[in-house]
């Protein structure tokens, strides 16, 4: 009994020692990711971009449909500028139906997503970048070969009323970079949902 | 005459008496962060603080298991404090959810919709992700749990508080 609930014990708070993830200023991994259209989808294949805005985001999760016209917008502004949204589902489908590949491409039909939505089916890039939440957004400037991480967080102060928001985290950071000039915030926290991780 | 009147009293009483407290105990009061943190930092004993919210299915799901916890180990002084992260106006929500689940607690409603001024004064490890729990032993952390918390592991979390 006593062995049972310590590996329960170990189970429930092994969450704690996961890799913390990225941090502002760290080199963020390219990755190989199948898009909506079946195509497999890199970083390395934006040439002219001079950077991305990385969004975890998923289907059911009332914080991700809140800023679901939203993230079409950073995309409709900032690609021509050299930063497209690239958007990742990191969820797995059997903890959350929802989320699942199929629905992924209806969902992008419906809101005519003008960004890739990809599929990270094993986690590992939601892992390794520290996402947690959805929606979270990972900022990524190209510095030759290099992605640094530039601003990691929410994409603005209110979830439920965009004309409400007064701080626009992720288009302050995009036209700081643009501009040539220093990220002033980070990081920026914000409610959201549990990124639903496969049982281990 | 007299008795009859006497009897529908005193029966009358009786039924007073025998309700269940349930209904009087259920509530979501809307707070503030300074009221939350006032409340952590003056609770004697254990206090398991749980994040959620009606729209977090996982938060839904686990809310049974952190109130068996509640009614377990209430007498040994621990206090179980729930905190909605639904908007304001979708309190009566919470309330109904808390309800049908049958959680006879008074429980907190957090009105404060620009998260990343509060989310660091909780916990700055926690990203804001929900469910998220955090326990402490007189005002002080003991544990930050991000996701979804099992009875168990909460129960003997309280053991080794209890039984240093």
């Amino acid at each position: 009994m006593r062995k049972y609930l310590l590996t329960l014990l170990l189970l429930s708070f092994g969450v704690l020692t996961w890799a913390q993830g990225y941090k502002p200023g760290d080199k963020a991994i390219d990755f190989k990711l199948k898009n909506i259209d079946g195509q497999y989808v890199s970083l390395a294949d934006f040439k002219e971009a001079k950077g991305f805005i990385v969004v975890f985001t998923c289907n059911h999760c009332p914080f991700s449909k809140m800023y679901e016209d939203r993230i079409i917008a950073l995309d409709k502004k900032y690609k021509p500028l050299g930063y497209p949204v690239v958007a990742i589902n990191p969820n797995d489908p059997k903890k959350q139906p929802e989320d699942s590949f199929d629905k992924m491409i209806e969902r992008a039909k419906e809101k005519g997503f003008t960004f890739p939505y990809l599929f990270d089916e094993t986690q590992e890039i939601a892992r390794t970048y520290g996402a947690t939440n959805t929606p979270h957004v990972f900022v990524l400037k190209k510095e030759g070969k290099d992605l640094i991480v530039s601003y990691i967080g929410a994409i603005d102060d209110s979830p439920r009323e965009a004309s409400k928001a007064s701080k626009k985290y992720v288009e302050q950071a995009v036209d700081a970079l643009l501009s040539g000039k220093e990220v002033q915030v980070k990081q920026a926290k914000a409610i959201g949902c549990t990124i639903k991780w496969k049982e281990m | 005459m007299m008795m009859l009147s006497c009897r529908i009293y005193r029966f009358l009483l009786v039924c007073l008496l025998c309700s269940p407290l349930v209904s009087w105990a259920q509530s979501v009061e809307v707070i503030k962060i300074d009221r939350l943190e006032k409340e952590i930092q003056e609770h004697k004993g254990i206090l398991i603080v749980n994040f959620w919210a009606t729209w977090c299915a996982p938060c839904v799901k686990e809310l049974p298991d952190l109130y068996r916890i509640h009614q377990d180990f209430e007498a040994k002084g621990v206090k179980l404090l729930l905190v909605s992260l639904d908007f304001a106006d979708e309190q009566p929500k919470a309330l109904a959810l808390l309800k049908k689940k049958g959680i006879a607690l008074a429980t907190f409603l957090l009105d404060e919709t620009d998260y990343n001024t509060w989310i660091d004064r909780i916990e700055p490890r926690w990203q804001g992700a929900i469910p998220m729990t955090m326990i402490y032993k007189d005002g002080k952390k003991t544990a930050f749990i991000p996701g979804p918390v099992s009875y168990e592991a909460l129960a003997s979390h309280i053991q080794n508080q209890l039984n240093p």
